[in-house]
């Protein structure tokens, strides 16, 4: 592509120029609480071909992130406030609308969590794929109709021909969420944002879907940024994976180093490890509340639940630092209680 | 030291983890829930929404003024100054001017509240107990009596209510009476409808089910768990009504359907401004200003009710 | 969805039935002894027995329920007490002309209060919206009696540039301008509750929609705002706009009287508002009947309309 500053072309595997960089994104949001900061300070990088995931409970600010990269944050009451987001080295928050519209869909495309109600009920799925593909290309209605229906058969829609003249109640969850994935990949993309793509779907076509990713992944060679509360889909497709809480990263790793070494307290919880006293592993729910993003805690925003948290917890919110080469973490207690010692 | 409210930034004199602790801990606490219930309402309400708490209390000023209108009206309602007669705005001694008999439009307007405001709000309130009353059983009872009530009050949907209550209060003969009855039978569908539904989705809520599953009769039912789920709506829903009626109870009397003149209300008053608009506007535009702010008052504070009620709504 | 606008069809006879028994026992809320009532204090008892009979004042309550029933379904809607003419010859025209006001009031709000509406959604929170909410919470107050004589005041006796009351001049033509001319000030105030419910339902049932998750993945998709807007958006806000501008329709056909009365507007709420007062049951039964035929006609419309936008009652 043009305009990439990048030394030499970027091909998977090498770390050239990423494909997305985020630098120092901030979101806010107003409520009649106050303001609220929703994502803090959140710098990460997506090279072409590679699944990060954005883990995190609800509230964490990770659909805030998904939505603001892509200038979608309802305003008001949200927005950005700081930070630069770089598509092949573009800001897109420097960038027109128009602009804005013409990579959005086509370079970078989208999935929502809840496939009943992310299609407009009011027109034919066919009509809404369609009206994607035109609004991105030249392509006679007849083009697209055929477009249309070849990329319904490839995410595996049986009778394709027939769903395209379906409307979107007629279809059931997985086949919505199949259509919506067809859509997003209508115009080709390079990046994928799957905003919880499989959470309202029963657990069978769950693995489906997931796999029908993975698949797409291989053979288009997408990048994705994936966003979920669940590690056994992080496990599935992720090769790295970032854990947000209350808007801030708490931590940054490869899929493997963090399920095998987890440093971040609120990381080992999320994954059901606590230490027991007996010294057995059991799963168990984290007590308390995420904070409410309107009256953040004044140190680590982890500390009121945290079992490990100390006076310093509270003072302070701890840096980012390294426990291995690409492995970040933000504790004080980082990596002191190793899971197995 | 910390601002007693657990800020985002940081003090610059340093405290210690456990100070910033006890102070984030004791503001959580503070915020804690608190128990909502429909009682509530009209509180929180009013200290949230400025616009509803400036309502109340211009409604209630203008009720406490028509009240004591006998004590504290400088002049009688009829007692007439021809000499002064037309006296605009202003006039010495008469602060919203004379109509064209010279009576003091003031002294009127304070009046005119002790039969314009009852003559909507107790058809209002009979309105609303008799459809929680028809709505719940309905909405209970959804196939039997439910269908029938329902069917009976869909034909009085099918006249325009305004239409419906001038032909029921022409027919009656005018007066005061007469034009409550209208009123009243004009809201009842409305009303029943808005009890009738929010009957039928408190009817599938879980602890209506547990209720029952405990033993609990219908008639402990409907007055125990459904009642105060559908009385909330209701209370929003029948101060949005009241501007609606205080504005066609006056109405009425502007046709003179309601009211006779020389009573002092604010429909005869604008009534009696129609033939004078020419000469002295203010005749009829004061009482015309003052229904429409009474009328503005019950549905902001309706409006912040309903806020107030569920904040989902609020748009 | 034909077998749904059939029901929908079949639904509205039993009401209509209800309506007619409503309008029959108007006669009997009449206090006192009717046809004395009709006539007045000076009525020989001749006449009033002479009235009785003309009304079936002297059979039982169903017989004269089913003659009456049977007059007005072969057109001969009675004779007016107090014009002694044909009623039809009275409702008629003057039915025609509060629809003329009705439809023309509408329109105006309508063309106010869509864009308004939308505009307000869109951009909430701006000017337009202030606006917006300014409009509706002024309209939905305003006594319209009120209002029609502040209208009067400053746009006919102060400004000079409507006339005060009618649907001609004296010396007029009779042409359609004058009629518009004539139309204009009564249209307005009439508009005055509609368009503020109409630009409230709007402004809300839009923001509704803005906000759901298809809107922001028609975004997602690179489609630009008018098009998310125009296209999407509306087309999924305005079921319950349709459904409230039909209801808004018929109250309008009540919602005239004050405006009739005051600007002398020679309609159908005028002529109840009269028959009312000279207690002319005739009348006022024929007027109110075509009034709710009308409305329940209207909405009937409105419902059939919603349907057609759902999909699912028109692929089903």
């Amino acid at each position: 592509m043009n305009g990439n500053a990048g030394p030499g072309p970027s091909r998977s595997g090498e770390r050239g120029t990423p494909l997305l960089a985020v630098e120092g994104l901030r979101c806010e949001f107003r409520t009649p609480a106050g303001r609220a900061i929703a994502v803090h300070d959140l710098s990460f990088s997506l090279h072409e071909g590679e699944v990060l995931a954005l883990v995190g409970e609800s509230g964490s600010g990770k659909s805030v992130t998904a939505l603001s990269l892509l200038g979608l944050l309802p305003d008001p009451p949200g927005r950005i406030t700081a930070g630069r987001i770089l598509y092949r080295g573009r800001d897109l928050r420097a960038l027109s609308r128009g602009a804005l519209n013409r990579l959005r869909g086509s370079e970078i495309a989208m999935i929502f969590q809840d496939p009943m109600t992310s299609l407009d009920p009011a027109f034919t799925v066919g009509d809404q794929m369609m009206e994607v593909l035109r609004q991105h290309e030249k392509v006679s209605p007849r083009a697209a109709r055929e477009r249309a229906v070849a990329m319904l058969a490839r995410v595996h829609i049986p009778e394709p021909a027939t769903r395209l003249d379906a409307f979107p109640f007629q279809l059931s969850g997985g086949l919505r969420q199949r259509v919506m994935i067809a859509m997003a990949l209508l115009c080709g993309p390079s990046l994928l944002l799957a905003d919880e793509p499989t959470t309202a779907l029963d657990v069978t076509v769950q693995a489906q879907i997931l796999r029908l990713l993975r698949e797409l992944r291989e053979e288009y060679r997408l990048a994705l940024l994936l966003i979920t509360h669940d590690f056994g889909v992080v496990r599935q497709v992720a090769d790295e994976v970032m854990v947000l809480y209350a808007g801030h990263l708490l931590e940054r790793a490869p899929a493997d180093a963090l399920f095998r070494a987890p440093a971040h307290p609120y990381t080992r919880d999320l994954l059901g490890a606590r230490p027991d006293p007996t010294g057995e592993r059991k799963l168990a729910p984290i007590p308390g509340l995420p904070p409410n993003l309107a009256h953040p805690l004044p140190g680590c925003p982890y500390a009121n639940r945290c079992g490990e948290a100390g006076d310093d917890c509270w003072a302070d919110l701890p840096a980012a630092h390294p426990v291995s080469a690409d492995h970040a973490v933000r504790c004080f207690r980082a990596g002191s209680p190793p899971l197995r010692p | 030291m910390p601002a007693p409210s657990p800020s985002s930034t940081k003090p610059s004199s340093q405290p210690t983890g456990a100070e910033a602790r006890r102070v984030w801990e004791a503001g959580e606490a503070a915020r804690g829930q608190r128990p909502e219930s429909a009682l509530r309402l009209f509180g929180k309400a009013l200290r949230r929404d400025r616009w509803a708490l400036a309502s109340g209390i211009f409604l209630l000023l203008v009720a406490l003024a028509s009240l004591v209108a006998p004590w504290i009206s400088p002049y009688g309602p009829n007692e007439a100054n021809p000499v002064l007669r037309l006296g605009g705005i202003g006039t010495p001694g008469h602060l919203l001017g004379l109509d064209q008999q010279g009576r003091d439009m003031l002294t009127r307007l304070l009046w005119g509240g002790r039969v314009a405001l009852p003559m909507a709000f107790i058809p209002v309130a009979a309105a609303t107990v008799v459809s929680l009353l028809l709505g719940m059983v309905a909405g209970y009872y959804r196939r039997g009596i439910g269908e029938l009530v329902m069917r009976l009050l869909d034909i009085l949907y099918a006249f325009p209510a305004v239409l419906l209550a001038i032909a029921i209060a022409g027919i009656l003969g005018p007066g005061m009476t007469n034009v409550m009855i209208s009123i009243f039978i004009v809201l009842l569908p409305y009303m029943t409808r808005v009890v009738y539904t929010s009957t039928l989705t408190v009817a599938e809520e879980d602890f209506v089910a547990a209720a029952r599953s405990s033993g609990a009769g219908d008639a402990s039912i409907l007055l125990r768990e459904i009642l105060p789920n559908v009385t909330a709506p209701m209370i929003v829903y029948a101060t949005l009504s009241l501007g609606l009626q205080v504005v066609f109870a006056a109405g009425l009397s502007f046709l003179g359907l309601g009211v006779q003149p020389p009573t002092a209300d604010w429909g005869v008053m604008t009534s009696d401004g129609r033939s004078v608009l020419a000469l002295a506007p203010h005749v009829s535009m004061v009482p015309g200003v003052l229904l429409l702010l009474v009328a503005l008052s019950f549905n902001l504070l309706g409006d912040g009710l309903r806020d107030a009620l569920d904040p989902k709504l609020r748009v | 969805m034909a077998r749904y606008a059939l029901l929908r069809i079949l639904a509205i006879v039993p009401i209509l039935f209800g309506v007619s028994v409503v309008l029959f026992l108007f006669l009997q809320l009449v206090p006192g002894d009717v046809a004395a009532t009709l006539l007045g204090p000076r009525a020989t008892a001749d006449k009033i027995a002479e009235i009785r009979a003309e009304l079936g004042l002297d059979q039982p309550l169903y017989r004269q329920y089913f003659s009456w029933l049977g007059g007005f379904l072969q057109g001969d809607m009675g004779r007016s007490i107090a014009l002694q003419v044909p009623v039809a010859s009275v409702v008629v025209p003057k039915f025609l002309n509060t629809l003329l006001l009705a439809g023309a009031a509408l329109l105006l709000a309508l063309a106010v209060g869509l864009p308004i509406g939308i505009l307000s959604a869109v951009r909430q929170y701006s000017w337009v919206d202030r606006l917006g909410t300014f409009l509706a919470v002024f309209g939905s107050a305003a006594p319209p009696f009120w209002l029609a004589l502040l209208l009067i005041y400053f746009f006919s006796l102060e400004l000079g540039w409507f006339p005060t009351s009618g649907m001609q001049s004296l010396r007029g033509d009779g042409g359609r301008l004058e009629l518009l001319h004539h139309l204009f000030l009564p249209a307005l105030a009439t508009s005055a509750i509609p368009m503020a419910v109409i630009t409230r339902l709007t402004r809300s049932s839009v923001l509704e929609v803005v906000r759901s998750d298809f809107v922001v993945a028609l975004r997602a998709r690179g489609l630009p705002s008018h098009r998310v807007i125009l296209r999407h958006t509306l087309r999924n806000a305005l079921p319950p706009v349709i459904s409230i501008t039909g209801l808004q329709a018929g109250f309008l056909l009540g919602g005239t009287v004050f405006v009739e009365v005051i600007f002398s507007w020679p309609g159908i709420g005028q002529q109840l508002y009269q028959a009312v007062l000279a207690k002319d049951i005739p009348v006022v039964q024929a007027a109110m009947l075509f009034i709710a035929l009308f409305f329940v006609v209207l909405n009937l419309l409105a419902d059939l309309a919603v349907a057609y936008l759902n999909p699912r009652l028109r692929a089903g």
